[in-house]
Parts: structure tokens; sequence; C-alpha cells
């Protein structure tokens, strides 16, 4: 067992320890560039003998074994690279106070099996987070609705066809309670737009007020791309089933746009 | 989970809180303009007695409802103004508390218009014990090439259409 910085390294096992407990289980270029650089404490050692480890040929690329002095260094929370220097145009040097290699298997600690160091969890996780957050954005944005959104269908639809063969919507969104009778007042609106020489309008939404006192009328039509529409407020305050706004209708007060 | 992981952590849940912000569907400023003819059958000549335009104005959780009625000559005879709160950020079904309201009518020879008596008597019936008026609104259809909406209201059940700015 070697002693580096606050962590211990269980040589045999290739298994680093930390003060905390929390063990690493060196992968291979990790344990070679470690194994390497406590064979040469206090010395810089070049990349190729670093790749090289105990074998004639590199075993890792260059970028491999930066990879693993990453990662060495971050478990053994060498932040500000003490433990293990860069040596510039050369390589690494484990900065090591002297101290006896121990060998001692029958005493070594056996690391709990529960904890598993992940070095590169935190900036692969906030990558992974951070790419999954901006695709869901993207696809939510994609998808997003405008501002407003249709609302449903109305309770009670007609489809009246008139004498130019033009057919208008007649949309009810109140319903049918009351003394107020939608069917006749649906029959008055569509003898009134018979009536008009020309219609402009292919919607009309219609609602008897809550109070049974006033009929709301909306008509929306399309003329020459535009979109135009009325909004007709009748009163009758009487309350009484007689609500008639014929005399209205009768002028013609549905054909103007 | 180390110090770093922490930290990473909570600055990727920064970033979905920022974003989900940024991407708040509902825009924080939102105006209505709905123009309507009055009329009132119950009068021999029937024709347009007067005009109301209703301004629903929203800037973030804040609403007020501006009502202002007209004659057919263009002067003022009245107008309501209901102040509250928005409660939801739906802008396909708006839900309104309006705890506020003030009016202002003119003094003119001629009788109110019906529907602006109807609109009193509603507004001063539907106040709950608490004092507020709670209104919702339900978008029936859209045009958005065209800023215009056709909404229904609740609790009167008038529908109307509307232009928008945002």
């Amino acid at each position: 067992m070697v002693q580096i910085g606050q962590c211990r390294y269980l040589t045999q096992q290739k298994r680093l320890l930390n003060s905390q407990g929390e063990s690493w289980e060196l992968p291979r270029a990790e344990a070679q560039v470690l194994t390497c650089l406590l064979d040469h404490p206090n010395k810089p050692v070049d990349k190729k003998t670093l790749r090289c480890g105990s074998f004639d040929h590199p075993q890792f690329s260059e970028s491999a074994v930066v990879r693993a002095v990453f990662q060495l260094r971050n478990f053994l929370q060498d932040d500000d690279h003490t433990l293990i220097e860069t040596v510039k145009g050369v390589g690494y040097c484990l900065m090591q106070t002297p101290q006896p290699a121990q060998t001692a298997p029958a005493t070594e600690p056996v690391a709990p099996p529960a904890k598993r160091r992940w070095p590169l969890a935190g900036k692969r996780t906030i990558f992974g987070l951070a790419l999954i957050v901006t695709v869901l954005a993207a696809l939510w944005l994609w998808v997003k609705p405008g501002p407003f959104e249709p609302h449903p269908a109305a309770l009670k639809q007609i489809n009246h066809s008139l004498p130019s063969g033009e057919v208008v919507e007649l949309l009810w969104h109140s319903p049918a309670s009351g003394h107020l009778r939608q069917d006749h007042l649906s029959e008055q609106i569509q003898a009134a737009a018979d009536a008009c020489s020309e219609f402009p309008w292919q919607q009309i939404y219609l609602s008897v007020a809550a109070d049974q006192q006033g009929l709301a009328v909306t008509l929306a039509g399309r003329v020459q791309g535009q979109l135009r529409s009325r909004n007709l407020k009748i009163s009758d305050t009487r309350s009484q089933a007689d609500f008639n706004p014929s005399q209205w209708l009768n002028d013609g007060g549905l054909c103007d746009q | 989970m180390t110090n770093k992981l922490r930290a990473g952590l909570l600055l990727v849940l920064l970033m979905i809180i920022a974003l989900g912000h940024w991407l708040r569907p509902e825009a924080p400023y939102l105006r209505l303009n709905c123009h309507n003819e009055l009329y009132d059958s119950t009068q021999p000549t029937a024709g347009m007695e007067a005009y109301m335009v209703a301004d629903y104005v929203f800037f973030n959780d804040s609403a007020r409802i501006y009502y202002r009625y007209f004659s057919i000559s263009g002067d003022a005879i009245a107008s309501l103004i209901l102040s509250g709160t928005r409660d939801n950020r739906d802008t396909d079904r708006l839900l309104l508390s309006m705890d506020q309201f003030t009016q202002q009518v003119h003094i003119t020879d001629q009788p109110l218009p019906a529907q602006l008596r109807q609109m009193l008597n509603t507004i001063e019936r539907n106040m709950d014990d608490r004092g507020i008026h709670p209104i919702r609104m339900q978008v029936l259809e859209r045009h958005h090439e065209h800023s215009a909406i056709i909404v229904q209201f609740e609790p009167s059940q008038a529908v109307g259409s509307c232009v928008y700015s945002d």
C-alpha cells in the first residue's frame, strides 16, 4: 500500500482509497500511469514511458495518458497539480514524500463494495443533463402552442345553406335551457341571413346570457383574405320568452360588414 | 457525491429553472381589445344603441379590465374598471379574480344603455363574500395571422371576438 496525498493506493488490487472511504478500481490506463509514476517518484516521467509501462510498445495513446492523469488528479483531489505535476515538454512527475512502500496484502483493507467512484460523473453528468434539457427545450419550443389555443366545439352547431349556396355555421355556446328558445332564435337568424343580398359571414357565434336577458352574437368571416368580425350584444331586460331581435334583423343588421 | 458534482447539478437545476422561465409560453404582457355594438331589442327603433370597447390588460399576474361605453355620436357614457389578479398562466382558459371595481358614469339626458345596466348588475351580483368577482375567459377560436380570437366569458356566457397584442 502506498500513500499518495490523502489517498492510499492498494498496489495489488490496483485500487485507490480516499479519506472518505471511497474506492476506485483503476482502469488499465490509470493503473499503468500511476504505477509508472510510483516507480519514479519525484522524477519526471516522459509520456512515452507512461504509454509503454512495462511493455516495449505503447499500450495507449498519448491522449489516453492525458485523460488518465486527469482522472487520477480528480480522484486524488489534486486540483492544484501538486501531487502530479506537469513537466512541460516531458511528461508528469509524481511528488512523493519519502515513504517506504508497504507490501502488506494481508493488512490491506478491503474497500467497501457499495461505494463506487465515478471520476467523470460531474462533467459528464452536467454535459448529459444539459444536452437532455436542451433537446427537450428545443422539442418543447417546436411544439409550443401559440398564445391562444382554440377550445372546444360549440354546444350546438347548425350548418345553414344560404341561397347563394354558401354555408354558414351557427355555433351555439350556451346551453339550450332557460326561457329563450335557441331553435326559434336560430330560425330567425337564418331567415335574416337568407334575406341579405350578400352575406359576408361564415361563422355566427351565439350565446344567450346567463341571466337570459341578452344575446351575444359574433359574426366572423373573411373578405379578400382579411378577417372581419362584429360583436353584437342584444339586450332584452324584460326576461320574457318573446325575446325577439327580429326588427333589427329585418332591417338587415346582419348583412353589414 | 463530490462537491463538484453537487455544484454541477445545482448549476443544471438553475439552468432548467432559467430556461423554463424564459420559455414560458405565456407572455408577461397581454392585451385584448374587443369592440361591441349594443342593441336593445325592447326599443322600438331597434337600431344600435351605443357601443362598448372592452380592454383586457394583463401584466404578469395582474389583470385589469376597462369597459368604455360611447354613444353613437362618440360621446363617452361611462367607464368601468375592474382590477385584480390573473390566477393562472393558461392563455387558453384565463382565470381572473377581480377585487377592485370603479365606475364612472357620465350624466347625460339619455338613459343608460341596457347592456351597461346589465353589466353593473352582473358585477354587483357576481361578487362573492370576499368581494372578488371571478371571471373566466375561454378561447373558442383563434386566428393567429390576424391576432384575433373568439372568446367566451364566464359567468356572463357572452361570446365575442377580440384582437390581441403581446
